[in-house]
């Protein structure tokens, strides 16, 4: 028995997000009639106008069939390994991607580290980091397909100028209607979803999915009336403004400095660099995104994609990333024309254990911020667990890697109390010597390599 | 100063912990097992699952010596008869079937095609099922782009065997055994904690941490400590087994444990090099101990060389494993029916948590609620999907048959079955046991097809994807046609 397939998708919102989704479903489901109702994308939507991504978003560029090479020489993206937290008194610490240090047979690296920490043998954790080093001195290589090589578990992702990404979207979209118009209502079908858009000329637009991509704004699930978690106490500083500029030197690592009451953060990205201010208090021109999320982001008929799902900071870039991972798993996914309850269902059950963690992950940056929410139950089970004995307990659905977790925990200062037991089977003479050495082993390397401005300018040459 | 760590229990559970402690902790516990060797074990699992590979791994044994001293054969899967419907079979393999396409997994065009009327097995697309029904057994590719890298395997051996194997590499590494019975649990009067064992040879084993390995008599986590025991049995009625070794028959040696669906339970068939395992698992309120007895010997194939021994049990798990200073592993912790041999496995996940948790000074109650979460998790994923196999049937010869297949299941396998049926989606979960193959091993094996596929399958065109499907299924059969048997395999590793 065929059932019914989906044949009509309309996209709301032709921001980064919209024309993404638009482009993947396209690509991925050839049969379906898709139109995109032209709409602007408020500032606030961190996902529609920040240029930092995760690792991620190889697998989403593979999707939509966006060559990376193809990027860098059309100027439109730069590399990412990670970004630099400055305290402001010239200390810092580097989160970047990719693993971090050697681990002793059955025993992580962190567990060592932490050991010699505490015994003061160890410098920084991210001085253990490839991608941190190679980024930190001004440099970047592609992963090194030598599984003996420091360079092999080291990833990136990619900074974008987000006006060019939107063009090179506009032209891979070329072929999808657009429509322009203002919503100004909704007919509702029997089962609650969406039977037409009802536009403010009175144009009826009817579709089997609707996919909000409306931003902040939520034009359409929002009428549905699917309730928004506020996330605002968990997130102090909620008050954005950004300003472009003039473009400083190509970096693989962004820069974020600590400021009266938030953070200062910098990106340069091909033709601009990004100065955006995140702040407890509003500051001139800024505007206060609204963290959150919805708890059923596929309603009905009605799929909920970027800022109209789930927003957080801009800090750790988690926004586009989460709304590729939306994209690829309603694909995945993808629902008969009915959109069957216990499809949805499953849809929202993935979606809300992924939004939790990079929540999780976004707020333990603000949670010692005054007045910071006192942290949910799956960040503390986390932070009991980290504490005791540097363990980090597994979660499904996970957005940021172990990795990414510890950095983060360890710049933010919250280190354990104890190491594992098992670490401590590790002769501590003898890990500190194999730790110089793999600092040694990063340092050479990292001279070896090109600056990352000769070393795009290689990639650049027609080959 | 070392903490001593005292296991209750010699049997498989307790020398899989005493080990594993050895090797993984060995520098900060000192491990003492109190067995007696009148009270025996059970010795459950003679089939295992492919993670006991890394439990050999990680103690760094020999393969190949393992396999001698235990006399153990390769295991591809199991092998089910009867079960969704009298006449039916299928192998649920330690593989998965055939190649995703454009992101779509294989068994959506498979359904596709099913329902066009090409109506080659789904089965006959996973190299493990092909190998199985030929006999054939060669390690898997360790290039994960081949096709001989989409199996995997565990071993079937002689459980009164492997505790003694693991006792001698134990003791020879530092874990004291003592011979004894315990007449006496010493607990301390304000934490309630065990203090130490009284042997009956005057002895007193002192510990700060106690494991439980004492099996269904659960001394310590059950009888001292007090955790309840939550009942499953209204789920998985089956609570006697009786067993049955018999004379291998001459030809080739199976590569998987077969489990054939009786009157009121089913039969379990582990080949072994040495001979063949055997038993009836029912259930008492649908059939009499004799009558399991006679219904086992009437079935077996070959002589039989030892009396039926019956065995009695419980479905079920401690409300927690783990309770102030006490640990339990194995079946004081919990007992599912060993259809899909996840005893061994159950211990072992049990022991990756233990180590992993090892307490820093005194247990503390972030520990044991971390480690009951986990062991939680996988006793009820398990039971679900053991479920399944009773209540995805058409079967209604039996009142035992009648019992499952209409009985109320829980609701998280009633969701995980109706998401199957509408969409042919396995509900997502990477970590833990029986994946998605698995599931759809089952659901199909069974006769429960789903109504719908992924849209996506039907983009492919039609002739082309048959195509496709027939040279995969030629190149899965040239494949295992150059495999040598079973048995070469095993006369050659020996």
């Amino acid at each position: 028995m065929t059932r019914e397939k989906i044949r009509s998708i309309l996209v709301v919102g032709d921001g980064i997000v919209g024309l993404s989704a638009a482009l993947a479903f396209s690509r991925a489901l050839p049969w379906v009639e898709i139109k995109l109702l032209r709409r602007a994308i408020d500032a606030e939507s961190i996902a529609d106008h920040f240029p930092a991504t995760l690792p991620t978003v190889g697998r989403f560029h593979a999707a939509i069939g966006f060559d990376e090479i193809d990027l860098i020489r059309r100027d439109v993206a730069v590399h990412h390994l990670g970004t630099r937290f400055d305290d402001g008194a010239g200390g810092g610490w580097t989160h970047s991607f990719g693993d971090v240090g050697r681990g002793e047979g059955m025993v992580p690296f962190h567990q060592i580290w932490l050991g010699a920490m505490k015994d003061g043998k160890a410098h920084n954790f991210d001085a253990y980091s490839p991608a941190s080093v190679v980024g930190g001195a001004g440099k970047f290589v592609h992963p090194s397909g030598d599984p003996q090589s420091p360079l092999a578990t080291y990833v990136y992702g990619l900074r974008v100028n987000p006006g060019r990404y939107l063009d090179l979207l506009e032209a891979a979209t070329g072929r999808i209607e657009r429509i322009d118009g203002i919503i100004a209502g909704i007919d509702r079908r029997a089962d609650g979803g969406v039977a037409n858009l009802i536009l403010d000329d009175g144009r009826c637009l009817a579709a089997d999915l609707f996919v909000d991509c409306s931003g902040p704004a939520a034009a359409v699930i929002g009428i549905l009336g699917a309730s928004f978690e506020d996330w605002s106490k968990a997130f102090p500083a909620h008050h954005v403004a950004n300003s472009w500029s003039e473009p400083m030197p190509l970096e693989p690592i962004d820069r974020i400095t600590n400021i009266e009451g938030g953070w200062r953060l910098e990106a340069t990205v091909p033709g601009a660099t990004l100065q955006a201010i995140v702040t407890t208090q509003p500051t001139d021109n800024s505007t206060a995104i609204r963290p959150g999320r919805r708890r059923e982001s596929f309603v009905a008929n009605v799929l909920a994609i970027g800022g109209s799902a789930v927003a957080l900071d801009p800090l750790h870039g988690a926004n586009l990333s989460l709304a590729h991972s939306a994209i690829l798993r309603a694909i995945a996914l993808v629902p008969g024309r009915n959109c069957h309850p216990l499809e949805l269902a499953e849809y929202n059950r993935l979606t809300l254990l992924e939004t939790t963690r990079a929540r999780d992950f976004h707020a333990l940056f603000q949670m010692h911020l005054p007045g910071a929410a006192a942290p949910g139950e799956t960040l503390a089970r986390t932070l009991t667990q980290w504490h005791a004995r540097g363990r980090l307990p597994f979660f499904e659905e996970e957005l940021f890697t172990p990795s990414s977790w510890m950095q983060m925990l360890i710049g933010s200062g919250v280190l354990p109390d104890d190491v594992a037991p098992t670490a401590r089977s590790v002769d501590p003479a003898a890990a500190a010597n194999a730790m110089v050495k793999f600092t040694q082993e990063l340092a050479t390397l990292a001279t070896r390599l090109p600056a990352y401005p000769d070393y795009l300018n290689r990639m650049k040459q027609p080959r | 100063m070392k903490t001593p760590v005292v296991i209750l229990g010699g049997g498989t559970a307790g020398w899989m912990t005493a080990a594993a402690l050895i090797r993984q902790l060995g520098h900060a516990c000192s491990v003492t097992l109190v067995e007696s060797e009148e009270i025996g074990i059970v010795g459950v699992g003679e089939a295992t699952l492919p993670h006991i590979r890394a439990f050999v791994e990680m103690l760094g044994l020999d393969e190949a010596e393992f396999i001698a001293a235990t006399h153990a054969t390769y295991k591809l899967g199991i092998d089910f008869h009867d079960f969704g419907a009298l006449g039916t079979s299928y192998l649920h393999p330690f593989g998965t079937f055939g190649t995703e396409l454009d992101g779509v997994h294989f068994h959506h065009y498979w359904r596709r095609l099913a329902e066009a009327g090409k109506d080659r097995s789904l089965f006959d697309y996973s190299v493990a099922n092909v190998m199985a029904a030929k006999c054939r057994f060669v390690p898997p590719s360790t290039d994960n782009k081949s096709l001989l890298s989409t199996y995997n395997y565990a071993y079937q051996f002689d459980a009164t065997l492997f505790a003694p194997y693991l006792r001698n590499w134990a003791v020879e590494r530092g874990v004291v055994r003592v011979e004894a019975r315990v007449i006496e649990v010493a607990r301390d009067g304000e934490s309630g904690d065990v203090t130490a064992l009284v042997l009956d040879n005057g002895a007193r084993i002192e510990g700060d941490l106690f494991v439980d390995c004492s099996g269904f008599r659960a001394m310590l986590i059950g009888q001292t400590m007090g955790a309840a025991w939550e009942d499953w049995s209204h789920w998985l009625p089956c609570d006697r087994a009786v067993a049955m070794p018999t004379v291998s028959p001459p030809g080739p040696i199976e590569p998987y444990t077969r489990a054939t669906a009786m009157t009121a339970g089913w039969r379990w068939r582990i080949p072994l090099q040495h001979r063949v395992g055997n038993g009836y698992v029912y259930s008492s309120a649908h059939l009499s101990d004799d009558q399991a007895a006679a219904d086992l010997v009437a079935a077996v194939e070959g002589e039989a060389m030892a009396d039926p021994r019956q065995l009695k049990f419980r479905a079920g798990r401690r409300s927690a494993s783990w309770v102030g200073n006490v640990v339990s592993i194995g079946l004081a912790s919990g007992f599912l029916e060993p259809l899909e041999s996840t005893s061994i496995y159950l211990a072992q996940g049990a022991i990756t948590q233990l180590i992993d948790l090892f307490p820093i000074g005194r247990a503390t109650d972030r520990d044991r609620a971390e480690f009951n979460l986990m062991v939680d998790l996988e006793y009820d994923r398990i039971r679900d999907f053991l479920i399944l196999h009773y209540h995805a049937t058409t079967r209604n010869d039996s009142p035992f048959w009648d019992h499952v297949r209409t009985m109320p299941i829980p609701d998280s396998l009633k969701h995980k079955m109706e998401l199957w049926r509408e969409a042919g989606r396995v509900s997502k979960y990477s970590h833990g046991l029986f994946l998605e193959p698995s599931w759809i091993a089952v659901y199909v094996g069974q006769g429960l097809l789903p109504r719908h596929w992924d849209s996506r399958a039907d983009a492919v065109d039609a002739d082309a994807l048959a195509g496709a499907l027939d040279r995969l299924h030629g190149q899965i059969a040239t494949s295992v046609e150059g495999m040598p048997d079973h048995a070469a395999t095993l006369a050659g590793r020996a």
